[in-house]
């Protein structure tokens, strides 16, 4: 998304915020009134099938509306089709007109009471200690619902997936239910805000099981996948693998690069045949008593399994309990959960002699004291 | 700070930096060693005083090591020439001492370092999340080496990036700078721990569908000589808006507060305090103490509802002193709206203008 902030003269504006704002100027002026300002323009990078297109207008002090324009055109590229603009002012017009019929002073009124209610529950119910924020309100307008009704938009700050600080909207289009989706929303934000304190206290940023770090080794170095995870983006998988996050527990599905097996979580299939008899034995033993793979590993303890023959394929399907590990997305590191340092520093630690626990103060001392020789500069 | 990262073909987009990352290459390669990635250049920007640039290294997995350094005063002088282009800048300084300190950090181990800092990441975000019940409240976003002239010394430093609440209770990251590791852990339980009231009275505040406070006075003051939905309104992350000719103000833990004077009347203030030029003998303001200021004086700027606290005579000049006790109102600096709080005794923290010194230069 692309947001030009439009300073009072339009200044540095492209060409089609400043054909629409002309539009709309004109369309005022023959009227004898006067154009709300225009604050921003958003344009969101066109996909193949879509191109939308968000103006936003201060009605009055703190009440803000956007009008979102979708244009249906095949458009390549990211430019604003030019030829649209009389359709954004047309719809922005319609639907500043709409808002205005209420008074601009009724609506300045609805925002204030949305605003403080929205606070007063974020703060009584969501139980983050006001860490899941409000953000701001603004009135919205899509061309179809005009007329009567009112929606708002809200945007909040809190925790996305991966339990990075994120800024959210919420679309609330009937304001009856606005106290119950602010409430929903501070009751999701709350676990996520409770998990990253659980994982703080580990010293750790996320976790992950065993099956999706084992899954990430077969494609990639885990601790450079781990440090490339941001609220940006995805590190990228192979098409078969898919992880996914949820309150910054990692897990995955997906299959390997022969598809014969594939995974869900916990639940491990396998084209091979067991008898009944073995696998009633097998509860509580390592899944590599029954299946290979380098992607499976010892502690993958069996909890159930069945074997299934259809049109003469028999497929094995077992459910496991896996370690979940801790890991840093600054470091890449990954250690179990419970042990109270990073394994792999531990072990170079003590190869090291560097000793356990923490970093005592004579070592810092020492490293305190080294000096950077200061060269004079080369030529 | 603007951030410059070089695109997939290895280019930097701007001509300076992109000498600054030549000029270290080359002095690695004449080194005969491995030169460390660099993964982003940050240039204060094009403004005549100012020269900074702080070169980031990658030297390990999660090992990032920064050096901040300015121009060299002969760098500086041929800048006159043409003050306003980034081609023309010599950065031979700046490449030679982020060299140094990549090779000062390098020198120290990479893998002793990723150990070093997974510990003190570990460390920090335990720290702090023992502070808060409930995962909210300061946060540690990122650490990082680093090594400049900012102290004239070249000392091991690590920059801590956290995540907190500016002034006015606004989403902020600052970055702390350590030279003792030994301190680290101390710092951020009194850093955090003040960090932790910010957030505390945040949440007071949201739960009154307030985003802040302001002084009474203040509050009339901009109403008489500004205007108060603007000002409010123009409040945001690292901004304090500008109040009139007549006032200046000011803001701590989420508290507008203003100092100013009305020619007309001779009446001035700075935060509770206020000095008028009337005179009136000392024996008689003794008994004025826990009465309402409109009793003493008549202005626009005061209620009944600022109390005094004390009331004196200037030695220097004779005239009036008086230290107040004001409410404080709540706001929302979306609307610019103001309201009354509920009474001070259930919000006593929030809403009494007593538990700050009555001066203060925080602008």
């Amino acid at each position: 998304m692309k947001i030009y902030q439009l300073g009072a003269d339009l200044e540095g504006a492209p060409k089609d915020v400043r054909t629409i704002h002309g539009l709309l100027a004109d369309a005022f002026r023959t009227r004898g009134e006067e154009m709300p300002r225009m604050l921003a323009v958003a344009s969101c990078e066109s996909t193949a099938d879509e191109h939308t297109y968000e103006t936003y207008f201060e009605l009055a002090p703190g009440v803000v509306l956007s009008t979102t324009f979708g244009s249906p055109e095949d458009i390549e590229g990211s430019e604003f089709p030019i030829w649209e603009a009389p359709r954004v002012a047309e719809e922005a017009e319609l639907s500043i007109r709409s808002y205005l019929a209420t008074g601009v002073d009724r609506l300045a009124d609805i925002l204030h009471d949305l605003r403080l209610r929205a606070r007063r529950r974020l703060a009584v119910s969501s139980g983050t200690d006001g860490a899941a924020q409000l953000i701001g309100i603004r009135l919205t307008a899509d061309g179809w619902h005009v007329g009567g009704r009112r929606h708002v938009r809200v945007r909040l700050e809190g925790l996305d997936l991966h339990l990075m600080s994120a800024a959210e909207e919420l679309q609330i289009d009937d304001l009856d239910t606005f106290d119950a989706q602010i409430d929903r929303w501070g009751r999701t934000m709350a676990s996520r805000y409770a998990a990253r304190r659980t994982l703080a206290l580990d010293g750790a940023s996320g976790s992950i099981d065993l099956l999706t770090l084992n899954a990430i080794s077969t494609f990639a170095d885990p601790a450079a996948w781990i440090r490339s995870l941001s609220s940006r983006g995805w590190p990228s998988t192979p098409d078969d693998i898919v992880v996914f996050a949820r309150n910054g527990k990692y897990r995955s599905h997906g299959s390997d690069s022969t598809s014969a097996l594939t995974w869900n979580r916990d639940t491990v299939q396998y084209p091979t045949f067991v008898p009944a008899t073995v696998l009633v034995a097998c509860t509580g033993r390592p899944i590599t008593d029954l299946i290979e793979h380098p992607m499976l590993s010892e502690e993958m303890i069996i909890r159930g399994a069945t074997c299934v023959v259809e049109n003469k394929e028999a497929v094995l399907s077992v459910t496991i309990e896996q370690p979940r590990l801790l890991f840093c997305v600054n470091s890449g590191r990954i250690w179990r959960s419970g042990e109270t340092d990073g394994i792999s520093r531990k072990a170079e630690c003590r190869s090291k002699g560097f000793g356990e626990g923490p970093i005592r103060a004579a070592r810092c001392e020492r490293i305190t004291n080294r000096r950077v020789r200061r060269g004079t500069p080369t030529p | 700070m603007i951030f410059f990262r070089p695109d997939n073909r290895g280019a930097w987009p701007r001509a300076d930096v992109h000498r600054i990352h030549e000029r270290i290459a080359a002095s690695f390669s004449r080194s005969g060693g491995g030169m460390p990635r660099v993964s982003a250049i940050a240039s204060a920007g094009y403004a005549h005083d100012d020269h900074l640039y702080e070169t980031f290294f990658e030297l390990g997995p999660g090992v990032i090591a920064s050096a901040t350094w300015d121009l060299s005063e002969e760098e500086k002088e041929e800048l006159r020439v043409a003050p306003w282009n980034p081609a023309a800048r010599n950065v031979a300084s700046v490449a030679a001492a982020a060299a140094d300190v990549a090779r000062h950090y390098m020198a120290l181990g990479t893998d002793h370092l990723a150990d070093l800092l997974h510990d003190l990441r570990i460390r920090a975000r335990r720290r702090l999340a023992n502070l808060a019940a409930t995962g909210g409240g300061p946060r540690l976003v990122s650490l990082r080496l680093t090594g400049g002239d900012w102290l004239h010394s070249d000392e091991f430093k690590v920059i801590l990036r956290l995540e907190c609440l500016d002034r006015f209770l606004f989403s902020d990251i600052v970055e702390r700078e350590f030279d003792d590791l030994g301190e680290i852990e101390e710092e951020l339980d009194h850093w955090g721990r003040h960090m932790a009231k910010s957030y505390a009275l945040r949440l007071a505040l949201a739960g009154e569908g307030a985003t802040g406070t302001i002084d009474l006075v203040t509050l009339n003051a901009l109403a008489m000589f500004g205007n108060v939905v603007s000002t409010l309104r123009a409040l945001d992350r690292g901004i304090m808006p500008w109040g009139s000719n007549h006032l200046d103000l000011f803001g701590e833990d989420g508290n507008l507060w203003s100092r100013g004077s009305d020619p007309a009347s001779g009446l001035s203030w700075n935060a509770n305090s206020i000095a008028h030029p009337t005179v009136l003998p000392a024996s008689v303001l003794m008994a004025y103490a826990g009465r309402p200021v409109t009793d003493l004086i008549t202005h626009q700027l005061l209620t009944p509802s600022m109390t005094i606290v004390e009331a004196s005579r200037d030695p220097k000049t004779g005239t009036l002193k008086v230290d107040l006790e004001q409410p404080r109102w709540l706001f929302c600096h979306h609307s610019g709206r103001a309201w009354q709080g509920p009474p001070a005794s259930e919000f006593p923290q929030l809403l009494t203008g007593r538990d700050r010194p009555p001066t203060g230069d925080e602008r």
